[in-house]
């Protein structure tokens, strides 16, 4: 499936943060300072590529180069750019990604799906151990 | 224009202490500005007049207050019959102090007013003059905040209800705004004792609103009708007529002589319910993608939606907190850049975020890396 991304307005709320490379390793710093409460607010899947995080707008700590995503309502199973959108029915993309994902939620951003199935509460010890590596 | 600045300032100054209500403040004064009245629907203890008396201090006007119930007799509203000029046979009212003196006005509970209330509250706010019998007296009133718990479900008072142009629907602050809530009411930040601004630059800028010329933007209003229509929302055509001083003022507080399209925005708060202003919201987001308005940011940012009213109030917002390290700590204050660097960061693409926006932000990122 073929699509292009064209810009959204208004944009969507944040329901989740992409970060790679750099805003990776800061990110996991950053989540590595949280308090207890903070990260029980949160929700992710690490790799050594990139964090995925899910939680509610203000729980969604910020750091620079993270890619926010939020939810549209007609494709709710799909975390997507906040500030842009596919230029096809979103509903249509969300089909297209869980069956290529085989799973319920998904993230996408231009050139990548993250499954979210596997989405788990921040254990501050896995994080410790992602962020030494 | 000093009076355009005395009257931002004013406004900037009244809703400081309160939570979430900048947007509400902004819209009285366009209300004001446009000689228009606001209703303002809202749960009890929602600051709805705490926010009113405080635009009425800051522009300085003479205030008239009163909670309406269902027993409310009209001389508590406009004054008691003068008996010494009665023994004299002339049926006349004392109005000192009462609402027919007064500049800025607000009605709490407005709706249950009687027939006898409402019927003259009809001519005090649509033609600015009080009858009683056979006298019919020039009223000084500028702006009338009328407030309930909830729009009228009885179509007799439709009527009344329609003579308040604009409408702002309040709701209790929200969850992540409750610390900010607790710590202002804790403060009890005193509210402004001395006027910044005064009923004559309000006239003054109604003046203004009144030359300002909108031969260019009314095919866009006449658009935004349509537009309207098509997504099933009904605008009467006295409604319709009169968006066109709410046009007017909001070009006349930004500093322009010709309206254009960032000054249709104030339409969405013409429309008459909450359901109807939301999806007029959604339904004109592209019409309405151009808003902006220097002193009034919130109330353009809230209407439209449009990338450069946020990108305007986004930036506001950034002074105020880089100008002011957080009370609550270097902690609570670096969350708050935080959570400001968020929401500039979903809310604009790098590549198309306005310039101004894009120096806030880079400050942002340098404060914060700064306070790690």
């Amino acid at each position: 499936m073929t699509f292009t991304w064209i810009a959204r307005e208004p944009p969507l709320r944040p329901t989740a943060v992409l970060a790679r490379e750099s805003a990776r390793t800061a990110l996991l710093e950053r989540l590595c300072r949280c308090d207890d409460g903070a990260l029980a607010q949160l929700s992710g899947v690490v790799s050594p590529e990139l964090v995925v995080l899910c939680g509610a707008s203000d729980a969604l700590p910020w750091v620079d180069g993270a890619v926010w995503l939020g939810t549209d309502a007609a494709a709710p199973a799909l975390r997507l750019p906040t500030t842009t959108k596919p230029d096809l029915p979103a509903a249509l993309l969300e089909r297209a990604v869980l069956a290529r994902t085989s799973g319920r939620l998904a993230a996408i951003v231009p050139g990548t799906i993250v499954a979210l199935d596997e989405a788990r509460p921040l254990a501050r010890a896995v994080l410790e151990r992602w962020r030494a590596r | 224009m000093q009076e355009r600045e005395r009257l931002g300032s004013a406004l900037r100054t009244a809703a400081r202490g309160l939570v979430e209500r900048d947007t509400m403040m902004e819209v009285l004064g366009l209300a004001a500005v446009a000689r228009e009245h606001v209703l303002v629907i809202g749960p009890p203890g929602t600051a709805k007049s705490e926010a009113v008396r405080r635009f009425a201090r800051v522009v300085g006007g003479s205030w008239f207050e009163y909670l309406l119930g269902r027993f409310t007799e009209p001389s508590e509203l406009f004054g008691p019959i003068d008996l010494r000029r009665l023994r004299d046979g002339i049926v006349e009212t004392q109005t000192a102090g009462m609402l027919p003196e007064a500049e800025i006005a607000f009605l709490d509970e407005v709706f249950l007013g009687s027939t006898a209330i409402l019927n003259t509250l009809l001519g005090v706010l649509n033609e600015r003059v009080f009858r009683r019998g056979h006298a019919a007296t020039p009223v000084p009133l500028r702006l009338c905040v009328g407030a309930s718990n909830a729009l009228p479900d009885d179509e007799s008072l439709a009527a009344f209800a329609d003579r308040f142009l604009l409408r702002v629907f309040v709701e209790p602050v929200r969850d992540p705004q409750l610390e900010d809530l607790l710590e202002a009411g804790w403060r009890s930040e005193a509210p402004p004792s001395a006027a910044e601004a005064s009923i004559a630059d309000l006239d003054a800028m109604s003046a203004l609103a009144r030359a300002v010329d909108l031969g260019a933007v009314r095919p866009s209003l006449a658009q935004v009708l349509r537009t309207l229509r098509a997504a099933g929302i009904v605008v009467t055509d006295r409604r319709a007529v009169k968006m066109q001083k709410l046009v007017a003022a909001a070009a006349a507080l930004h500093g322009r002589s010709v309206a254009n399209d960032a000054d249709l925005w104030p339409v969405v708060f013409a429309l008459p319910t909450a359901v109807a202003q939301r999806d007029g919201r959604e339904a004109l987001k592209g019409l309405l993608g151009t808003s902006d308005n220097l002193l009034l940011p919130a109330a353009a940012a809230t209407a439209s939606l449009g990338p450069l009213a946020r990108a305007r109030l986004l930036v506001e917002e950034g002074v105020a907190m880089l100008d002011s390290p957080d009370v609550g700590g270097p902690a609570a204050w670096r969350l708050k850049l935080e959570g400001l660097a968020r929401e500039i960061d979903a809310g604009f693409d790098a590549s198309s975020m306005p310039e101004e926006l894009k120096a806030m932000r880079a400050r942002l990122v340098e404060t914060i890396g700064r306070a790690a």
